[in-house]
């Protein structure tokens, strides 16, 4: 599947409170962006300048988290965007996520608000039985979308089903 | 927002939720740095504040009392923290709930074996081999809750977070090794994004998980011989904390707090240790009044004109360690907090102690005037906390120089001996 390349970028700024400028895809269906007359191309370039603009502490702290984080863009409009199989982008992220709560460090940075942006499609299309295979994919995505600064406009995804099967039991 | 201050032996795990709490909120939360364990909670001061005597404890800057960690917590946390909506909030009392009565019994009897904060017998022994499988019990539903949950309540960290991780702490640190921990996939989880938040960071410092199975009644942890010292006295430190969570095991605290009850109840309540001393004519009412509603042109004469050589004594009191002064409301606060403890002097005596300079350049000192020619703080065990930080002298009531120094302080006016000017007054009437 193909995901829209730029509507994730034209989120991330509106998420920044930045201007988007005017970004397009070029032949190479690369992003450029251009803003005041400065152009700038390719997602890890204009997404860590809409964060700089932003003047968000989203971008990491250590340089391995600011590592982590252009890897995780990078994986997402690599292999997210073109991916011809979801599930096994999802059991690649389930994993991840499993010992995590973020993708990077321990708090939100921009890697996870991207890759939310990039996984709408995918999530929003999945059954309930992989919502729930996916369970800590899902845990993450919904503890993103509550946020409505970041989800804006886009569908709230249902997990509901996931919460039936943890209402506290009561003990033996 | 709730300012004030903690009291609370060092590194106690439930003093750390209302730390936490505070780093979210940015209330101004202070341990009491004079805080000694078994000796502060148990003065007669500290337990009409708080009557259990239990830490830690809270004391607001507006004079509010509270006890029990979760309740400060509260008192001292944000919006955020406490919860958004009525449901929130009741959620997050369940979580706080689940936190004091399913983590925190089989906690302890699972950590104070390993710790020796506890002795080895049929109790104890009883309590730690069912501890695991207690545990294992509460983290199987922690963890369900996890999965499909990224914080307990809400998307955000409240108090049922804080609360909840607290009460595990100990137990990452010195009870959950491994092979245990395994399963807990979603709570291993949850508690690592917790304990490295920067407000968790802040108060807890970095918790190291336990890398292996940790022995009981061994004294020491895991024989680390070079941490042994340090581990000794924590234990000694929480020595008597666990009573509130293990009531059975923990007969000893229990008995020592009796003791404790028992020699305040044996106290005479209501005798005034001046009630020895003849009353003499000097009355120390009329002259507070005169004091308060009369410029001391007037005051100081009419102080000499009825003060009484033959019964009363007027001393001099000197801060003895005034290089170890720093802010000027930190000495004014051990002004005022002095005068409170000497609460049931007040009838027989009167004073005015003023701090002179200014910030981390000052001195303390005052003018006492009490019944009796003794030093008056023996009388009573109460008024002892304070008087041996201070040189008393017995000033000659005749001499040209006392009549000075008294017109000085009850004037507030003049410089200390070093000429550091006037700088604040507090009379204790």
């Amino acid at each position: 599947m193909v995901v829209n390349a730029l509507k994730p970028l034209n989120q991330i700024a509106t998420f920044l409170k930045v201007q988007p400028g005017k970004i397009t895809l070029d032949d190479d269906s690369m992003p450029v962006r251009v803003v005041n007359k400065n152009t700038s191309s390719g997602y890890i370039n204009i997404i860590l300048e809409l964060v700089k603009e932003g003047k968000a502490s989203l971008e990491g702290c250590s340089d391995l988290e600011k590592a982590l984080i252009r890897q995780w863009i990078e994986y997402g409009f690599v292999y997210v965007a073109k991916a011809d199989n979801p599930q096994q982008i999802l059991k690649e992220l389930n994993a991840v996520l499993a010992t995590r709560t973020y993708l990077v460090a321990h708090k939100l940075t921009i890697a996870d608000v991207f890759l939310y942006y990039f996984l709408q499609d995918i999530m929003g299309k999945l059954s309930i039985l992989e919502k729930e295979k996916y369970s800590h994919v899902s845990r993450w995505f919904d503890n993103l979308q509550q946020n409505s600064s970041i989800r804006q406009s886009n569908k709230l995804v249902n997990f509901d089903t996931l919460y039936l099967a943890s209402v506290a039991p009561a003990r033996r | 927002m709730a300012a004030g201050t903690l009291y609370t032996y060092p590194d106690n795990f439930r003093a750390a939720k209302a730390l936490i709490a505070a780093q979210y909120s940015k209330s101004n939360v202070k341990v009491s740095p004079n805080f000694v364990f078994g000796e502060t909670n148990k003065s007669k001061e500290f337990l009409k504040k708080f009557p259990s005597g239990k830490v830690p404890a809270f004391e607001s800057n507006d004079g509010k009392y509270l006890q029990d960690s979760n309740a400060i917590a509260y008192y001292v946390a944000n919006e955020q923290l406490r919860g958004k909506s009525e449901y929130e909030k009741a959620q997050i009392l369940q979580w706080v709930g689940f936190g004091e009565s399913e983590i925190l019994p089989a906690g302890c009897a699972w950590v104070f074996p390993i710790l020796g904060v506890v002795k080895k017998n049929a109790a104890t022994e009883e309590g730690y081999a069912r501890a695991k499988e207690d545990m294992r019990a509460a983290l199987a539903i922690l963890d369900s809750h996890l999965l499909t949950r990224t914080y307990l309540v809400g998307e955000r960290i409240t108090l049922a977070d804080i609360v909840v991780a607290c009460n595990l702490s100990n137990l990452y640190k010195y009870a959950f090794d491994p092979d245990f921990r395994k399963p807990f996939v979603n709570v291993n989880r949850w508690f690592t994004t917790l304990i490295n938040q920067p407000q968790f960071k802040a108060v807890l410092g970095q918790v190291q998980f336990l890398d292996k199975v940790a022995q009981p009644f061994t004294g020491a942890q895991g024989g680390e011989g070079k941490n042994k010292k340090k581990e000794e006295k924590k234990e000694k430190k929480q020595q008597q904390q666990p009573k509130k969570e293990t009531p059975k095991k923990e007969k000893e605290p229990v008995e020592e707090m009796d003791a404790a009850e028992a020699a305040l109840a044996a106290e005479p309540k209501s005798k005034d240790p001046f009630e020895s001393m003849p009353k003499g004519t000097f009355n120390m009412d009329d002259f507070k009044r005169f004091y308060s509603n009369e410029d001391e042109a007037k005051s100081i004469p009419y102080f000499w004109e009825k003060f009484d050589p033959e019964n009363y004594s007027i001393w001099y009191g000197e801060y003895k360690y005034p290089e170890e002064l720093t802010k000027i409301f930190m000495s004014c606060n051990l002004i005022t907090g002095m005068y409170q403890r000497l609460d049931k002097m007040r009838k027989q005596a009167f004073a005015s102690v003023c701090l002179f300079g200014e910030d981390n350049n000052s001195s303390i000192s005052g003018i006492w005037v009490w019944r009796g020619h003794d030093l008056a703080f023996t009388l009573s065990p109460d008024w002892q906390i304070d008087y041996e930080s201070y040189d008393w002298k017995k000033l000659d009531a005749k001499s040209e120089e006392t009549k000075k120094l008294v017109a000085q302080y009850f004037s507030w006016t003049g410089t200390d001996k070093k000429g550091r000017k006037f700088n604040q007054g507090k009379i204790f009437k």
